[in-house]
């Protein structure tokens, strides 16, 4: 008993140890003093797909790239996040793995998109980041549909530690346009069927991006905010047809439906951006092809970070034409003669 | 003696005198076997009885199903639609025209797929070969009650029409175009003959199709203001090929019966349409026919046989809008009672 320790003593310094124990296994500033990079999100506004933050939260994964700069205003950069996805949960927030943290002699530039791809996504030179292949026109509501969003974020170490809790706060806001058009008729029961939209006009008129145009997107890091360029790329002979399908319009205003749901690559009508951009309606009436009718939109440009909202309406005019009395002129009858024989 | 012989002179002195009025009976049970004709102008086993009437015309009772296809022309360019009549809702329309506005309604039925309307007056019909219905082409249009004019297709629609489903009446008056094969069924009289087929055998038949393998293109021309020829028909196009099949709709009586049990003496079975003679080639024509034969006691013996035979008309010319009465003698052949074991025991 003399070489041991008195009971209360042991307990005490086990207790301690464990404390330690428990103390190493977690919190994320407990390693030689380092302040780890935590990062939060929100979206700046609805839209088509991505509409809320909590819809981002739920359904979507983040990419991120970052850089630090040695020096400040140095050129000497390195790459901290290099297309780093971002997973939300309850527990944790947006977190990713493994843990980065703070230089805070250093000034970071951060670029993050959602949603999170391997495959089209790349960083340029530590200069900026390319999203590649999306597509001009798509509908919302297809499952496979990217509503990308982008945010920037940029500043000293110092400040994300002292001012904004050690934390990157990306606003995300919408790269694409989102164009919706909406419909209902009024008047006597009729059934309208919309069977399809274009973009543009025949000839001589405004030229619109080809339906099957592909874009790049690029977002430089020292923005002052996500104002990122598409590229250029081939332009349609006048007019596109929409990615819509059939869509019975309802009757009365205060059932009006939602026709298309588009996200759209931003563009210009036009070299010199003045026209109004005509939208042509396919449709039937009562199940019977009509001409097609075109109205113009009102805007000369699909700009991002815009929600674009066309309401149609259907009207009916005169009646239709129904029969009462049929009469058939008689036959005239002739006897043919001989009687064919016919052997079973 | 004396008197039984009068009374015998007096009978076939009736009998002279009745004859002539029994040859004009017959005449007009000719005319009376015109206006129960059926104008099988229904999809399905639907039939409707036409009623001859004085003016040359008989009403016509639509039946469920049925859509015309109306080309209506007016002030602002064709408007293409149907006119569609079903047993619970009666008469409805796509057709949708400005109130106030005269309009030129071009109407057929029953509705094609290759239809197409051109011009101010001419409708075309491709790919027409034989029909399972009447297929009929407006010669006259006026508004509900009005007299309709064989060359007028025009109608001036309700200048205020009501209701939330505001509809304004037309009359029709239509006209064939195809002409008709109406057949008539007999088999051999077995007379005494044990082994004749008919004191063997029943037959029952229970389809008949008519075939061709011709088809044209009709183009119809639609000749306002000319009551004599409202439309006149050109046909084009005049292709062989496979046989192309259509149902002939059985009287209501055969309907009734599930079928024709055909006798010695010949018995009506029903209608079908084909087109007429084309610059003087007459479509060649088949008919199918599926039977059914029972043993005297109404046993069913084979289900289900089918025999086909090529059809003769004699007049060269079929002309649209007429009905060829047609006779078929049903020889049976040996082939059938050879294979039933019974009649084996009975012929040997």
């Amino acid at each position: 008993m003399r070489n041991g320790c008195k009971t209360g003593s042991c307990l005490f310094l086990l207790s301690l140890l464990l404390i330690l124990a428990t103390g190493c296994k977690g919190g994320t500033e407990r390693v030689s003093g380092q302040v780890a990079i935590t990062m939060s999100a929100s979206v700046k506004q609805t839209k088509a797909i991505i509409s809320s933050i909590d819809d981002l939260k739920q359904n979507h994964s983040i990419g991120i790239y970052g850089f630090k700069e040695q020096n400040t205003n140095s050129a000497n950069k390195f790459l901290v996040f290099d297309n780093q996805p971002l997973h939300y949960s309850n527990e944790s927030g947006w977190s990713y793995s493994p843990e980065r943290y703070w230089d805070m002699q250093t000034r970071y530039s951060f670029v993050a998109y959602a949603p999170f791809t391997v495959e089209n996504a790349q960083n340029s030179s530590y200069n900026s980041i390319i999203i590649n292949k999306i597509p001009q026109y798509q509908n919302a509501n297809d499952a496979s549909a990217l509503d990308y969003i982008v945010a920037l974020s940029n500043n000293p170490a110092k400040t994300y530690v002292e001012n904004y809790n050690k934390t990157v706060n990306l606003v995300f806001h919408h790269i694409l346009a989102n164009f919706q058009v909406w419909a209902y008729y009024e008047g006597f029961d009729t059934e309208f069927v919309i069977t399809g939209m274009s973009l543009g006009a025949n000839s001589n008129g405004q030229k619109v991006p080809a339906a099957d145009a592909v874009r790049s997107y690029t977002q430089q890091f020292d923005s002052e905010r996500a104002d990122g360029v598409f590229n250029s790329g081939s332009w349609a002979t006048y007019r596109v047809t929409l990615p819509v399908g059939d869509f019975t319009v309802p009757k009365e205003s205060a059932n009006m439906a939602q026709v298309a749901n588009l996200l759209v690559v931003p563009f210009i009508a036009d070299e010199n951006g003045v026209a109004k951009i005509p939208l042509t309606i396919y449709y039937t009436k009562n199940g019977v092809e009509q001409t097609p009718a075109t109205v113009s939109i009102g805007i000369s440009a699909f700009e991002s970070d815009n929600k674009y909202r066309l309401d149609l309406k259907f009207e009916q005019k005169g009646a239709t034409v129904v029969p009462v009395n049929i009469q058939i002129k008689n036959w005239t009858e002739t006897e043919v003669d001989p009687s064919d024989i016919h052997n079973w | 003696m004396k008197k039984l012989v009068k009374i015998w002179l007096d009978v076939l002195t009736m009998a002279v005198m009745l004859l002539p009025l029994f040859s004009c009976s017959e005449s007009e049970m000719d005319g009376l076997q015109v206006k129960l004709l059926p104008s099988t102008i229904s999809g399905g086993m639907e039939q409707t009885i036409l009623t001859k009437a004085d003016n040359g015309y008989s009403d016509f009772i639509p039946y469920d199903g049925l859509q015309m296809e109306v080309f209506a022309t007016g002030p602002n360019g064709m408007v293409n639609g149907k006119f569609t009549y079903t047993a619970d809702g009666g008469w409805d329309s796509n057709v949708n025209l400005e109130a106030g506005k005269e309009y030129n309604l071009f109407v057929y039925f029953p509705k094609v797929d290759r239809a197409s309307f051109s011009g101010n007056n001419l409708l075309t019909l491709s790919n027409l070969s034989v029909s399972t219905n009447d297929v009929l082409v407006v010669e006259g249009v006026a508004a509900q009650n009005a007299t309709v004019t064989p060359g007028d297709f025009s109608f001036t629609m309700n200048s205020n029409p009501q209701g939330q489903t505001p509809k304004d009446y037309v009359d029709l008056k239509m006209d064939h175009l195809f002409a008709q094969l109406f057949l008539e069924f007999a088999i051999e009289d077995p007379g005494n003959d044990p082994f004749k087929f008919g004191n063997l055998r029943k037959i029952k038949i229970t389809e008949v199709e008519l075939a061709t393998t011709t088809s044209a293109t009709a183009t119809i021309s639609f000749n306002s203001g000319n009551s004599e020829l409202p439309f006149s028909v050109s046909w084009s196009n005049v292709q062989n090929s496979d046989k192309v099949y259509a149902k002939i709709n059985p009287l209501d009586a055969v309907q009734e019966e599930d079928g024709l049990m055909i006798t010695p003496g010949y018995q009506q079975y029903g209608g079908g349409y084909v087109i007429p003679t084309i610059n003087g080639t007459k479509p060649e024509m088949w008919l199918r026919v599926k039977y059914d034969v029972y043993d005297l006691n109404d046993t069913l013996v084979r289900e289900g046989d089918v025999s086909e035979n090529k059809l003769t008309v004699s007049v060269q010319d079929m002309v649209r809008g007429t009905i060829y009465k047609k006779k078929i003698f049903i020889q049976p052949t040996y082939i059938y009672s050879l294979t039933d074991g019974d009649l084996l025991t009975l012929k040997f």
